[in-house]
């Protein structure tokens, strides 16, 4: 009997619609790479070794990891559709443009801020060079 | 400066909150930050508080005041710093390296003006340009002097000859100048015909470059305020540089309306991820991570405009077999 030392997720994230914003992509990895590069005091220092596919026995250790993972965010899908909604009209209304940028600024805060709790939680994140 | 006689009528005042506010407001609108404020204040509260008449009104509402400067409060509550220029005073309080990455960041965001007003068929002026940036990154990041770089001459005639032969319009000049600048800083840093005049130049030229354009004091100040903050970090000392990455994203909030668009743009068609459990297996652990920030990545691409995310070709890889037990 084994158990599973260390595990590794890896994963692409494209836009549901349309094509991809090169520019705001990059700004998304830049934010992530700034996270790495501002690591919260106290965060967990682990060096790893090579990886491999998870075989049908591991995945099984994994008890449905994946599916669940899948099944939240697309828990989520009617939010970010009620999102879009309201950005739209953000937008629309006077001072709107200025209120979106300052919603996205809080926003790209937020997702340092998530790359940081993930490493006080033991779990590193990186993003490795993007396909073109 | 807030004499004592203001400092005391006003708290002694029938409304000291608005009345201690409207004299705080005034110092910040004359561009002083939020801790000098705060450090002059505490410099007066014995003295205050020995003025007659001081009453528990009067020290709760200068209580509060200073709780509001200092940021012990509700974040709408506190007082925020106007955008301002760094100071000559602020930046020659950062460490060498770190002055060097900040040069490097100021002109790195003005780099699309100066490829925007140069002609296509010279482009190794241009690429000097990019290549200046990236020297004085590598510079801050890798804290270490180089010796001669070619492009910093290329870039130093392109100046010269944009500013004074073709009479080119003056954010371009100002945005040259900015790069030259911090390149020049970078490689001199040490040097004693190097002064805080090539550093201070590297800011106030990008500001200046950028004014055709926005109004970009506040991400300048921005940029300084990170880059102070990751020399307070504990395990950094004055040795070692400063990676461009803790800066982040130049426009976190969306690029400027008319701002020129750089023609060596990044080309992303997706993002790749990958999450590693540090230790060993936390299944529960993980798959939180990944939900949440697939959530804050997905909603800072709505916030700026764009389309919901949707998660790819998602794989679990383990790294190694541990017989139980051990």
């Amino acid at each position: 009997m084994a158990e599973l030392a260390s595990l590794k997720l890896q994963f692409r994230l494209t836009p549901t619609e349309g094509e991809a914003d090169s520019v705001l992509l990059d700004d998304l990895i830049r934010l992530i790479k700034q996270a790495i590069a501002t690591p919260p005091t106290g965060n967990v220092h682990s060096t790893l070794g090579d990886f491999h596919p998870a075989t049908d026995e591991d995945r099984k250790a994994l008890a449905g990891l994946e599916s669940k993972i899948e099944h939240r965010i697309q828990a989520a899908s009617a939010e970010s559709r009620a999102l879009v909604t309201q950005r739209a009209e953000l937008v629309q209304q006077p001072d709107g443009e200025q209120k979106a940028r300052d919603a996205a600024l809080l926003a790209g805060q937020q997702v340092v801020n998530a790359v940081h709790r993930a490493m006080l939680r033991g779990v590193i994140v990186s993003t490795p060079e993007p396909t073109s | 400066m807030i004499p004592l006689d203001s400092l005391r009528s006003a708290a002694l005042s029938e409304k000291p909150w608005s009345e201690l506010d409207q004299l705080v407001q005034a110092e910040l609108s004359s561009g002083r930050l939020t801790n000098q404020i705060y450090d002059e204040l505490v410099g007066m509260t014995e003295e205050l508080r020995t003025t007659p008449g001081f009453s528990e009104q009067s020290e709760d509402a200068f209580g509060d005041t200073l709780d509001r400067l200092s940021g012990f409060c509700h974040a709408n509550s506190a007082y925020k710093n106007l955008p301002t220029l760094p100071t000559e005073e602020e930046i020659a309080k950062l460490p060498r390296w770190a002055r060097v990455a900040f040069a490097a960041r100021c002109a790195r965001r003005v780099l699309p003006i100066a490829y925007s007003g140069w002609p296509e068929h010279d482009s190794d002026t241009a690429t000097s340009f990019a290549d200046c940036v990236r020297y004085a990154e590598k510079v801050g990041e890798y804290a270490e002097r180089r010796p001669e770089y070619e492009p910093i001459e290329t870039a130093l005639m392109a100046y010269n000859h944009a500013e004074n032969v073709v009479n080119k319009p003056a954010d371009l000049v100002k945005a040259i100048s900015s790069i030259c600048s911090a390149a020049v800083y970078a490689q001199k840093l040490d040097e004693a015909n190097v002064n805080y005049n090539n550093l201070y130049g590297a800011v106030v030229d990008a500001l200046n470059a950028a004014s055709g354009f926005a109004d970009i004091t506040r991400h300048i100040r921005t940029d300084y305020a990170q880059i102070r903050w990751q020399t307070t970090r504990p395990e950094q000392h004055d040795d070692l540089g400063y990676s461009p990455e803790v800066f982040g994203p130049l426009w976190p909030e969306g690029t400027p309306k008319s701002w020129p668009i750089a023609p060596d743009g990044p080309k992303h068609a997706d993002i790749r991820l990958e999450l590693v459990s540090a230790n060993r297996l936390y299944e529960r652990v993980v798959e939180d991570e990944v939900v949440n920030l697939f959530n804050a990545m997905n909603r800072y691409h709505i916030a700026r405009g764009g389309q919901p995310l949707s998660l790819e070709d998602l794989q679990p890889l383990i790294s190694a077999l541990v017989p139980a037990g051990v």
